[in-house]
C-alpha cells in the first residue's frame, strides 16, 4: 500500500469540493483533491442563487455569508474565469429553454446578458449543430422579456462554420477546434461579424473553447465587435467544462494535488478519527493518509454505506471529517450551488484549522 | 441482455468520456467513446448489425475509463467491439503480427544486425507501407540480441521478478539492465520473467485469443514467484497496466487461474511506484553523486495515469540534486503502441501528439523523459529531442551509475 500524507483530503470535484480544496489551501493547508470524475457542476450553467438559502438549517450561523461569497469571487477571478454578481445583487439571465433565470452570481459573460441592459439582441445558431435552435430561443426570449415588461427584441440568425459534412457538429468539437486552430477561430469571428448588425448582445451556444480564459473571451468579443453570452448546451456543456478546467489549473498552482479517476473504496478509521482514504486503483487499493477529510461527494457515494451517524452542522461522528454540499441534506435544485459554495468554504476552513502539519514541508 | 456485465447501465450520457478522448479531439469523424462503448454495446449484445469500423480508431489509452464519473468500463466495451470487428486482407495480416511483439522480437533479435539493416532500408519501408500497411514515415525501433541479466541475491534481500515486456527485452535491454541494477541498489534480488507478452498489443489489435493466451501463460508462470513472496516489477507502464488488469472474465474457464490472476495483479508494481514507497518510508538508497545538471521535460504516459499511482518519477527525480524536472501537461502523445505505425492512423497519431511536441519544445529541455517505450519513440519522432526512460536518469545519479 502506498503511504502518502496531506493535511486535508477533499473527496469530490463538484462545486463544493473545488471550493473546499481552495479554501483549505488558502488557509495554509497541504491539500489533496480526489474524485472519480467531474461533478454535476460541469453539466450546468454555473449560476448561483443565494436567495432563500436558510443558513440556520445548515448550522451555518457561524459563517459570514459575504466572506464565503467574496472568497468564491476572488477564487474565480484569480483562476481567470471570473464570476460577476455578489451578496445582495440579483439579475436575470437567459437559459437554453428560452426562459429567464434569476441568479445572484454567474460567469461574467452570462451575467452581462441581463435583458434590461439591451434593446436588440441577436441569437445565433450554428448550421449542423443540433440542440440549439435560434428561432425557438429568439421567439421565447422576446416573449418572456415582454412578460418582464421589457421591450428587448431578440432576433435569430444562422451561421455556417467550416466542418466535415459527414456528421453533425457538436459544441465540444467546435470548442476544441477553437482551442487548437487559430485559423478556425478567425473563421468563427468572420462568420459571426455579419450577423451583429445593430445588436449590442450576441447569444451563442457554448462553443468558445474549453481552455480559454477571461482574456481570450474578451479578445473574442472585441474581434466580433459585440458583447457575447454563451448558453449551456446538452452535455458536455462547454462553458462549465471551461470553468472546471480553469479552477483545476488554478488549484494546482495553489499547490493542491489533484487525483482524479479512481473512486474511494473505504475510509480507514481509528477510534473517532479517519486516518486514511483508500482509492480503488488497479492491482490494489492506494492508501492516502490525511489529518482531515472533507466529504464533498454528494449523496450517492457507496463508501458511505452505511452513512456516518450524522452530519449535523459540519462534522460527522468522526471528529476530523467534515461534510459539505448536497451530502448535508435535500435541497431545492436552485439552491444547490449556493449551498455548495457556503458549506465548501466552511468545511475547507474548519479542516485547515485542524490539520496543518504537512504544510511547509 | 445476454451479458451479465451491467456497468454500461451506469452510463448517464454525460459525455465526460468524449471530453477526455484524444482521437475525438483531432478527428471529429470518429464517433467517440460514448457511442462506441456503452451506446453500441447494446446493439452488439443483441446481435443487431451496426457500423463498427470506428472501433478500429480507438487508441486504447483508457482515458475514457478514468474520466467516467460513473465507473463505466468504456474502453473494455470498445475492445469487445474491436474483437468482433471483421478485418480482411493486408490489414488483418498486419494486425495479426502487431498483436505478437514477442514472436516478432524473438525472431528479429536473434538476427538483430540483419533485421535492423533490412528494417532501415528505404525500399523495404516502402514495401512495408504498400503491402504491410505500415507507415514509411517512422523508423522501426532497432532490435538487440543482448539479454537482461538477473542480479544474484544478497542475504536478507527482498525478491523481485522483473517483467521487462517486449520493447525493453528486445529493443531496449540496456534500460532493462538499469532497472535490475536500480532494484539491486535498493535491496532486491532480481529474476527476469520469461519472454511472454503482457497481452496489451493483442487487446489493442482486437485479438482476444492471443490476449487470453498471454494472460494464462503469464499468470501460471508469475503466480509461483508471487506465492514465494516476490513482487512483480514492470518498467513499461502498458505492461504494468495489463498485469494489474482485471482479466477474470478471460479466465472464466479456469477458476484457480482466475484467482491466481488476482494475486499476481495485487503483487505487481511499477518500478517507480515501488521506489517511491521506499522513499516515503525513508528507505530509498540515496547515495547520489555530485549533481549532473539536467533540465528534463516529463511526459506522463496514459497507461501510467490509468494505474492511479500519482507521478512517482517526479517525486523520485526531484530528490536527486541537480535535476530540474517538469511535467508537460498535454494529454496523450498519440502513439499508443502499434497505432502510430499503421498507415491509416499515422496522421491522427501525429495530430494528437502536436500539443505535447509544442509543450516540450517550448520548455527547451536537455532531455525528455517518459517511462513508456512507445511514447519515447513518438516524442523523438515529433520533436527530435532525445528521450529516455526516467530509470536511466536515476541510475546515472548513483555513484556506480554510468553517464547516459
Amino acid at each position: 500500500m502506498n503511504a502518502n500524507g496531506c493535511d486535508v483530503l477533499v473527496i469530490g470535484e463538484g462545486l463544493s469540493g473545488l471550493t473546499a480544496a481552495a479554501s483549505a489551501a488558502s488557509h495554509g493547508a497541504h491539500v489533496t483533491l480526489v474524485s472519480k470524475g467531474a461533478g454535476n457542476f460541469a453539466l450546468g450553467s454555473g449560476c448561483v442563487d443565494l436567495e432563500d438559502v436558510d443558513q440556520r438549517t445548515l448550522g451555518l450561523e457561524e459563517i459570514d455569508e459575504s466572506e464565503a461569497v467574496n472568497f468564491f469571487l476572488d477564487l474565480t477571478a484569480s483562476a481567470q474565469c471570473a464570476y460577476s454578481g455578489g451578496i445582495g445583487e440579483r439579475t436575470v439571465v437567459p437559459t437554453i429553454l428560452g426562459t429567464f433565470q434569476r441568479t445572484s452570481l454567474a460567469p461574467r459573460t452570462l451575467w452581462q446578458a441581463d435583458p434590461r441592459n439591451y434593446k436588440q439582441v441577436v441569437v445565433a445558431g450554428i448550421a449542423d449543430l443540433p440542440g440549439f435552435d435560434p428561432n425557438f430561443l429568439a421567439e421565447r426570449l422576446s416573449f418572456h422579456a415582454g412578460q418582464l415588461a421589457l421591450d428587448t427584441l431578440y432576433r435569430s440568425a444562422m451561421v455556417a462554420l467550416p466542418h466535415s459534412p459527414r456528421h453533425p457538429l457538436t459544441a465540444l468539437e467546435i470548442a476544441t477546434h477553437i482551442d487548437r486552430d487559430s485559423a478556425f477561430r478567425t473563421a468563427v469571428v468572420h462568420a459571426l461579424r455579419p450577423v451583429i448588425e445593430h445588436a449590442d448582445l450576441l447569444i451563442l451556444p457554448g462553443i468558445l473553447g474549453v481552455k480559454s480564459d477571461d482574456a481570450d473571451l474578451v479578445c473574442f468579443e472585441e474581434e466580433v465587435g459585440c458583447a457575447i453570452c454563451e448558453l449551456a448546451t446538452l452535455p458536455p456543456a462547454v462553458p462549465s467544462l471551461r470553468l472546471l478546467n480553469r479552477l483545476e489549473l488554478h488549484l494546482a498552482q495553489m499547490g493542491v494535488e489533484i487525483f482524479t479517476g479512481f473512486p474511494v473504496g473505504k475510509l480507514r478509521t481509528e477510534g473517532e478519527q479517519c486516518v486514511a482514504v483508500e482509492l480503488e486503483t488497479p492491482g490494489r487499493p492506494r492508501r492516502l493518509r490525511a489529518d482531515c477529510v472533507v466529504l464533498a461527494c454528494g449523496r450517492f457515494a457507496p463508501f458511505l454505506e452505511p452513512p456516518p451517524a450524522d452530519f449535523t452542522g459540519s462534522t460527522s461522528s468522526l471528529s476530523n471529517v467534515f461534510a459539505c454540499g448536497s451530502l448535508l441534506g435535500q435541497f431545492a435544485p436552485r439552491q444547490r450551488n449556493a449551498i455548495s459554495i457556503l458549506t465548501g468554504y466552511r468545511a475547507g476552513m474548519l479542516a485547515s484549522r485542524q490539520g496543518v502539519q504537512y504544510a511547509g514541508r | 441482455m445476454r451479458d451479465d456485465d451491467l456497468k454500461l447501465d451506469n452510463c448517464v450520457k454525460c459525455s465526460d468520456c468524449n471530453t477526455a478522448c484524444p482521437v475525438l479531439k483531432v478527428y471529429p469523424d470518429f464517433s467517440g467513446p460514448k457511442a462506441l462503448g456503452p451506446d453500441m454495446e447494446r446493439f452488439r449484445r443483441e446481435g443487431v448489425p451496426s457500423d463498427s469500423r470506428w472501433v478500429e480508431y480507438c487508441l486504447g489509452c483508457h482515458r475514457c475509463d478514468v474520466a467516467c464519473p460513473h465507473g463505466v468500463n468504456v474502453s473494455e466495451l470498445i475492445a469487445k467491439g474491436k474483437a468482433q470487428h471483421p478485418k480482411s486482407g493486408r490489414t488483418a495480416l498486419r494486425d495479426h503480427w502487431l498483436a505478437r511483439p514477442s514472436t516478432l522480437g524473438k525472431l528479429c533479435s536473434s538476427i538483430a544486425p540483419v533485421a535492423n539493416a533490412v528494417l532501415k532500408l528505404t525500399p523495404n519501408r516502402m514495401l512495408m507501407s504498400s503491402f504491410g500497411e505500415i507507415t514509411a514515415e517512422r523508423k522501426f525501433p532497432a532490435y538487440s540480441s543482448k539479454a537482461i541479466r538477473p542480479a544474484i541475491a544478497n542475504h536478507g534481500s527482498r525478491a523481485a521478478l522483473f517483467f521487462p515486456g517486449c520493447y525493453i527485452r528486445y529493443n531496449a535491454p540496456q534500460v532493462g539492465q538499469v532497472v535490475v541494477k536500480l532494484l539491486r541498489l535498493n535491496g532486491f534480488s532480481v529474476n527476469v520473467a520469461p519472454d511472454i507478452c503482457c497481452g496489451m498489443p493483442a487487446l489493442a489489435n482486437g485479438d482476444t485469443a492471443q490476449l487470453t493466451d498471454c494472460v494464462e501463460r503469464n499468470v501460471a508462470d508469475m503466480v509461483q514467484a508471487v506465492d514465494r513472496g516476490a513482487v512483480i516489477v514492470t518498467a513499461c507502464t502498458s505492461c504494468g497496466y495489463a498485469l494489474k488488469g482485471d482479466y477474470s472474465h478471460l479466465l472464466a474457464k479456469h477458476p484457480t487461474l482466475a484467482e491466481a490472476a488476482d494475486r499476481v495483479s495485487g503483487a505487481t508494481y511499477d518500478l517507480a511506484e515501488l521506489l517511491v514507497e521506499l522513499q516515503d518510508a525513508g528507505k530509498l538508497n540515496d547515495e547520489f553523486v555530485v549533481p549532473r545538471r539536467r533540465r528534463l521535460a516529463y511526459h506522463a504516459p496514459c497507461h501510467m495515469k490509468s494505474q492511479g499511482i500519482g507521478r512517482p518519477w517526479l517525486k523520485l527525480l526531484r530528490a536527486v540534486p541537480g535535476i530540474e524536472i517538469e511535467e508537460i501537461k498535454a494529454d496523450c502523445c498519440g502513439m499508443a503502441g502499434t497505432y502510430g505505425f499503421k498507415n491509416e492512423k499515422y496522421g491522427i497519431s501525429m495530430d494528437i501528439g502536436r500539443d505535447l511536441f509544442r509543450g516540450i519544445l517550448a520548455f527547451k529541455p536537455d532531455l525528455a523523459v517518459t517511462e513508456c517505450g512507445s511514447c519515447q519513440m513518438q516524442i523523438e519522432h515529433g520533436t527530435h529531442v532525445k528521450t529516455v526512460h526516467p530509470a536511466q536518469i536515476l541510475y546515472e545519479a548513483y555513484k556506480v551509475g554510468k553517464p547516459l
